[in-house]
């Protein structure tokens, strides 16, 4: 992937049409829902979820707070998958590189389908006890576990001896996302008897963003907001190493370091991500691409605006169908799957020229 | 050009013995209909094979095990054979729903089901088994229907109007005593922790809730089929009571063997806990075998929800004839 100076738009411009989109698609998402809440009652429950109101009466607040968490949850989701995928794509220099290759997706499903497995009663004696308390906060916190054992993994295995090696990084990453697929699919054979656990594994699987709480989108503005941090100090470095290894060196890049922290980063936002929302697939691909063709290949603009963009494109694909089909009919991950694919390749086909200088 | 004409002999004997195969096919399927209205046998069957929880069902109402020659896994874990289970349970048992373990039971009658796949009742019809598929039942009529069927197919007209017979009687006390539950808003729910789902029209739990004179929120609402359900419609629905499945494996301790994991999301969720069934601990658990019962035991679903609802709601309502709500 070479560095391309040549820009299309300004990145402020584009930052600040992304924040204003944001500004419109977050009041919009907090407004689409079965309730029928006036505009009033919606603005008080959003100003009472934020302490700066007294709550509204009855259900009213509950389901304004639903709402509210849900595209706060859905905007920070996609900020961090764009994010992580930027991240990776710049640290293995491969445009088609995305945080699943770290094993995030991979390990994150499994920890999630251990979860049901337990609530469906197929843990020891007690455990639903204990654990059905919180039910809806055992698959996400399972997920998350999954997922950073499942990146420290492929980190100890792609490091033996401390120095990280990109190839044999994604070499492992690929061969556990196998291994792991593996089990998955057999834990989803076996449950196939028993359709309820079944369902629920595979409703995990499709990505959702029912339900979110306080605490989910908490969690993943945590991923988000550490990841953001460390931008500042990856962004040159990262486009220093598009131009080999060996160079970088010599322009006095600490690759090594670079490299762990980009990738502990991206990681860490993943994983967040995943763990609240479950498998999101192609924002972590796609959003990067589109920065790029927007604003140039530059990580000290492609990693910030694919953060707004990703959560733009995520509150979006959530929106969307809930507005022209109704609730609950496409998942988010569906949405994307169905929209990112073909935009993705509409994009390759469209801007031929400057991909095949990435 | 030559390639093209050797693989085009090459693949001639292939397509000649494919069409052959399917010749053979028709000619064993043609001894008998797949359908199991029009389908006769020359023999009652002796070896008879369900390949589903409900096909179990409908033929362990007509006959006994010894006229089984196996039972698929699943469908023993599901299927509510009440005194009989026993019984059943020393039937040799395949895991899934394929041509080969199926036949390895030697069957003489194969019960298919339409969720089952189609490629294995082909297969079975081509080794010479005949496959009669049980068509699929929502109400409890059109299940007396096939059990009626399905009584001329096993030879068993006699057991089959005496199922029949009583099952109408227990409809007919159903009606009698469901008139003190009505105006009662009942909601199917099921979250195991990833999403909430619930059950419209056209599925067995909305003919069970109606069976049981309750009315179904989900249906109300214009659901039809299994839909996802999150909190927010949940909280509009607000229903009278909630409607659960205990879980199929019961080893997760007392509060498992009851509502499962629905049941504690439910009761655990502090965003749900000003639902009116969850304040008042309005959440009935059904047996799993029940919950998702698609054959004539959706009355017995309904007695059971029946006798549970009024268990919880109206203690003395069902001696006074008083109103639900």
């Amino acid at each position: 992937m070479s560095l391309t100076r040549r820009r299309r738009l300004p990145a402020p411009l584009v930052a600040a049409g992304l924040v204003a989109l944001l500004a419109v698609l977050v009041p919009v998402s907090v407004h689409v829902g079965v309730a029928e809440l006036e505009t009033r009652e919606i603005v008080r429950g959003v100003l009472a979820e934020l302490g700066l109101a007294s709550p509204l009466g009855g259900a009213a607040q509950t389901i304004v707070g639903l709402r509210l968490w849900r595209a706060l949850t859905a905007a920070g989701v996609g900020a961090a998958l764009a994010l992580a995928g930027g991240l990776v794509q710049g640290v293995f220099r491969n445009p088609m590189a995305e945080p699943s290759l770290l094993g995030v997706n991979a390990g994150a499903s499994l920890g999630a389908a251990v979860a049901i497995l337990a609530l469906g009663g197929y843990a020891p004696r007690g455990v639903l006890e204990q654990a059905g308390g919180v039910a809806t906060f055992v698959v996400p916190l399972c997920a998350f576990v999954g997922a950073l054992a499942a990146v420290l993994f492929v980190a100890l295995l792609a490091a033996p001896h401390g120095r990280l090696s990109t190839p044999t990084l994604l070499l492992v990453g690929i061969a556990l996302n196998l291994c792991v697929a593996g089990i998955f699919a057999a834990i989803q054979s076996l449950t196939l008897r028993n359709w309820e656990v079944g369902r629920a594994i595979l409703a995990w699987s499709f990505g959702t963003l029912d339900d979110r709480s306080r605490l989910h989108a908490a969690t993943v503005a945590t991923g988000l907001l550490l990841a953001l941090a460390a931008i500042p100090l990856v962004a040159r470095e990262l486009d220093l190493l598009q131009g080999g290894e060996a160079d970088a060196q010599g322009l006095g890049v600490d690759v090594a370091r670079t490299r762990i922290v980009s990738l502990v980063a991206a990681a860490l936002a993943a994983a967040c991500a995943v763990s609240v929302a479950g498998q999101i697939a192609f924002v972590g691909l796609v959003v990067p691409h589109v920065v790029r063709l927007l604003c140039g290949a530059s990580h000290r603009t492609l990693l910030w605006l694919s953060a707004l963009l990703g959560s733009v494109f995520l509150l979006g694909a959530d929106l969307a169908p809930r507005l022209l089909l109704g609730e609950g009919i496409l998942p988010p991950g569906v949405t994307m799957s169905l929209v990112g694919g073909p935009f993705f390749l509409l994009l390759l086909v469209r801007h031929r020229r400057e991909v095949g200088a990435w | 050009m030559r390639a093209l004409l050797r693989s085009a002999a090459l693949l001639l004997p292939c397509a000649v013995s494919l069409a052959g195969s399917c010749g053979r096919e028709a000619q064993v399927a043609a001894g008998t209909s797949a359908d199991l209205a029009r389908a006769r046998l020359e023999r009652p069957a002796q070896r008879i094979v369900p390949s589903s929880a409900r096909a179990l069902e409908f033929a362990a109402a007509l006959v006994g095990p010894e006229r089984m020659a196996g039972l698929p896994e699943q469908g023993f874990e599901y299927a509510t054979l009440g005194e009989d289970e026993q019984r059943f349970a020393a039937l040799p048992r395949f895991y899934a729903y394929l041509a080969e373990p199926v036949l390895a039971l030697r069957p003489d009658l194969v019960l298919g089901d339409p969720w089952q796949p189609g490629d294995t009742d082909a297969r079975l019809r081509q080794a010479g088994v005949p496959v009669i598929v049980i068509p699929p039942t929502l109400g409890w009529s059109e299940a007396a229907r096939v059990l009626e069927q399905l009584g001329r197919l096993l030879g068993e007209e006699r057991r089959a109007r005496q199922v029949v017979t009583a099952l109408e009687q227990r409809v007919a006390a159903l009606e009698l005593e469901r008139a003190h539950r009505a105006g009662l808003r009942a909601l199917p729910y099921s979250n195991f922790g990833s999403q909430g789902f619930s059950a419209g029209t056209g599925t067995t739990l909305h003919e069970v809730l109606v069976l049981a004179g309750l009315s179904n929120a989900a249906a109300g609402a214009g659901h039809h089929g299994h839909v996802p359900m999150g909190f927010e419609e949940l909280l509009v629905l607000d229903p009278d009571l909630i409607v659960v499945s205990a879980p199929l494996h019961t080893a997760a301790g007392p509060a498992g063997d009851r509502g499962g994991a629905s049941e504690q999301v439910l009761l655990s969720e502090p965003r749900l806990a000003g639902l009116r069934a969850v304040r008042e601990r309005r959440i009935v658990a059904l047996p799993p075998g029940l919950f998702a019962c698609a054959s004539h035991l959706v009355v017995e679903a309904a007695e059971v929800l029946g006798r549970e609802v009024d268990a919880l709601l109206l203690p003395g309502a069902a001696a006074a004839g008083e109103p639900g709500r």
